[in-house]
């Protein structure tokens, strides 16, 4: 008797589940119909296949002159052991919302757009990355989405945010470009769209370091490579042994990759010294890894150069690797901050009046995510859409210098096609920072990361 | 109340908790904003429960396994490789998955079952760790720290001319699916738990010497309910795998595959009630949403989860399934406390 019954209740779930699988199957049309009618207000449309109501509560009201409210959502690590960083991009954020929103909001025709900044937490969890976009999107009404901030991520948030027609704003560094060829690239490209890069790869920026060092440190012709175990490590690795020999330099030893959690740098910086470089590449890097490896360096008598191509300001090296000198990379020194753009300046100076220190080591980061909300938000006034269709549309037209304008200097513009296959990269000015052999934190050179 | 009447109120509340499981993505999409959203958090809280009821059947034994996360690494990484690399369908791999961490624990539970306690623990927490960094280091066949991604790779289901993708535009047809497969997952562990077997578990717990001295294999049993264990966690992995559609081992403690995911199933099943069949689901079920609601204080989750823990440990130690016990108690002190004021008073 009780077997029957449940084996009733087990032949009755099966049934219900079967059936519910069948009511979604039939009601797919319905969902696409329904979800189509905000697009027919006269304001933004929104585009893409997928479930289009978050478009609504920005554009649902199109009389002339009203202020409105534009939802833009950023994904970044807010707890957890990268916090700091990820707090410091939300600092940045902030600081750029609030300072459009003081100027008094987007003019987008006759309307006036607020900028409403939603950040959330991934935690560098897949799961929790993919919650918050969907959070952002379908719950928040975000249209934009910046971050995450770890790249592997970006692969994880971007089919969310196609899906719903939101644009996805790259504003942090890229640790490969798409014209570096390998399994799980998040880079740009004609099959993402609504995909943009607002910052270089370190692919990019890696011929101006080794600009700086050719002409810095004219003997050192061997380089030994290291960084963070991942598949986009090995493929730099792999394109800079093509790189380096062109420029009259050698890529020497095997190379060293080190997991984000490592606890002893000495044994992979005890291999990469074994076969006698005269400089070291960190080609990507986690807040830890470039000043560890120079540190460990140090330690084993190595003096020669240590440079990183992810973006640091290198008062962070060096508060693990104290003391240490002929360090640089991509970065702002904040110590240095004289010699700066002005748009720089003012931006540190809210930072410093929220109580930030003035020479915060993590300066950097939000500095990024400053600039690259800002750029988000030219691009959307410049578009006079908030539309990201329309938005990523315009975007790929601002070619020429000067079209948009950065944190870190003038003359930026929107290029990429020729090595990413889409004109959806920011080209700017951004600077080398470090510590030469006088021990003085500085921005050593201005530099403009060309992306053809 | 007979027993005939408290059984077909027991049953009629069973179907109707089975019908409003059935009915939330509708009532989601006629209630809520961010339908698909909350469907997505839902999905999560079945691969969840599914896991914290695999860990409470492990803990009727006796034995508190912190390698849960472990096992679902293993269950997801399987299934997520097998279909990208040999391009099997979503639905054999999900079960791949499965047998492979069920063969993994099947090897693994006679020595760790030698020893007992908060060893037992610490080998299944250690296990979980080994599990993390071979995903790391492995990455010819991981895909290393940067993990896996394959957002092309859906389980699809044709029933003549009907096709069903298990896509994440909705994700209703996802939470279909999960209802299902965790529905039966828990109805097997349900019959198991309320079969003699399930009363062997129990006898191990309390009294394993006297078990053993009356011809009961503890080894065995032990071993058993442990494949078993795996076997669903490694489902879970699965489920989850096809969800997410990414897996990374990454060692930031939010990550799934983290140790401190063990440790969280574990507070669920506490603070659910560890006695109850039923305190996984609604532990998982309540934590998982207040963590939802609570996205904005999430730096502060973990004080509130462990004040939470706390709390009930000390008043409430059969867990929130023994509330409405609990609520009959509390109420005829509270009436007790008033009668004496006020006869002390006259």
């Amino acid at each position: 008797m009780k077997k029957r019954s449940l084996a009733i209740l087990l032949a009755l779930m099966l049934v219900l589940g079967l059936g519910s699988v069948w009511m979604v199957a039939c009601g797919e049309d319905e969902e696409t119909t329904t979800t189509a009618a905000p697009t027919t207000t006269a304001g933004p449309t929104t585009t893409g296949g997928g479930p289009q109501t978050t478009a609504a509560p920005t554009t649902a009201t199109t009389a002339a002159g009203e202020t409105k409210e534009l939802v833009i959502g950023g994904i970044a690590f807010l707890t957890g052991p990268g916090a700091a960083g990820g707090m410091a991009a939300k600092t940045g954020w902030e600081l750029a919302a609030a300072k459009i929103n003081d100027a008094g909001g987007l003019k987008i025709g006759n309307d006036t757009y607020m900028v409403k900044l939603l950040v959330e937490d991934d935690a560098m969890s897949v799961d929790q990355a993919s919650t918050a976009a969907q959070k952002l999107i379908q719950q928040d009404g975000a249209t934009f989405i910046m971050g995450p901030l770890v790249d592997a991520f970006k692969n994880v948030i971007y089919p969310i945010c196609a899906q719903n027609g939101v644009m996805l704003a790259d504003v942090d560094t890229k640790n490969a470009s798409a014209a570096i060829k390998y399994e799980g690239n998040t880079d740009v490209s004609p099959d993402r769209p609504l995909h943009a890069r607002f910052h270089w790869a370190n692919d990019e920026m890696m011929p101006y370091l080794f600009d700086y060092l050719q002409e810095n440190y004219p003997d050192a012709k061997k380089i030994a490579v290291c960084g963070v175990t991942e598949a986009c490590t090995v493929a730099l690795y792999d394109w800079l042994g093509t790189t380096l020999p062109a420029r009259g330099l050698e890529r020497v030893g095997a190379l060293e990759q080190m997991a984000p959690d490592t606890a002893d740098y000495v044994p992979p910086v005890t291999r990469l010294l074994s076969a006698k470089p005269d400089a070291i590449l960190v080609a990507v890097s986690t807040p830890q890894t470039w000043g560890q490896v120079t540190k460990a360096a140090r330690d084993l008598g190595f003096n020669g150069p240590v440079m990183c191509s992810t973006h640091m300001g290198v008062e962070f090296a060096l508060m693990i690797a104290e003391g240490a000198k002929d360090v640089f990379g991509a970065g702002i020194a904040m110590a240095d901050l004289a010699g700066l753009p002005p748009a720089m300046q003012e931006a540190h100076e809210a930072y410093v009046a929220k109580g930030y220190p003035a020479q915060d080591e993590i300066a950097d980061v939000y500095l990024v995510g400053y600039n690259g909300l800002w750029v988000l938000l030219q691009a959307i006034e410049k578009a006079q859409s908030v539309d990201p269709q329309e938005v990523y549309d315009f975007y790929q037209t601002l070619t020429n210098p000067g079209d948009l304008q950065t944190l870190w200097g003038d003359g930026a513009y929107v290029g990429g096609l020729q090595s990413t296959g889409v004109n959806a990269v920011l080209c700017e000015p951004y600077w080398i920072n470090g510590v030469g052999a006088d021990g003085v934190q500085k921005n050593l050179k201005q530099v403009f990361i060309d992306v053809p | 109340m007979t027993e005939r009447a408290q059984r077909i109120t027991k049953t009629s509340a069973f179907v109707v908790i089975l019908l409003l499981v059935l009915a939330l993505p509708w009532i989601l999409r006629g209630t809520v904003k961010a339908a698909p959203y909350w469907t997505h958090v839902f999905v999560l809280i079945g691969v969840f429960t599914l896991m914290t009821s695999s860990m409470r059947a492990i803990f009727r034994t006796g034995e508190v396994s912190l390698g849960t996360a472990g096992f679902m690494l293993v269950g997801g990484y399987a299934a997520a490789i097998l279909s990208i690399r040999l391009g099997l369908s979503p639905w054999l791999t999900m079960l791949l998955g499965g047998l492979l961490s069920a063969a993994i624990g099947g090897l693994l539970a006679y020595p760790f079952f030698r020893v007992k306690g908060v060893y037992f623990s610490i080998t299944t927490l250690l296990l979980g760790f080994v599990f993390l960094y071979l995903a790391g280091w492995m990455d010819w066949l991981t895909g290393g720290w940067q993990g896996l991604q394959f957002f092309n790779i859906t389980p699809e289901l044709t029933i003549g001319s009907l096709n069903v993708a298990f896509t994440t535009k909705t994700n209703i047809e996802y939470y279909y699916l999960v209802v299902v497969v965790v529905g039966i997952c828990l109805f097997v562990l349900y019959r198991m738990e309320r079969s003699r077997v399930g009363l062997v578990w129990k006898s191990i717990s309390e009294a394993d010497h006297l078990a053993q001295s009356v011809g009961v294999n503890v080894m065995g049993h032990k071993i058993f309910v442990f494949t078993v264990a795996c076997f669903f966690t490694g489902l879970a992995g699965g489920l989850y795998a096809f969800h997410v559609h990414a897996l990374s081992p990454t060692s930031t403690p939010a990550n799934v595959f983290h140790f401190f995911t063990s440790v969280y199933c574990l507070m669920y099943m506490v603070v659910g009630g560890v006695n109850s069949f039923y305190g996984p689901l609604v532990g998982t079920t309540l934590f998982m949403l207040l963590r939802e609601w609570g996205r904005s204080v999430s730096e502060y989750w973990p004080l509130v989860m462990g004040s939470i823990l706390i709390l009930i440990v000390f008043f409430m130690p059969k867990g929130l399934v023994g509330l409405p016990g609990y609520s009959r108690i509390w109420y005829e002190k509270l009436r007790g406390f008033l009668r004496r004021r006020a006869l002390s008073s006259e």
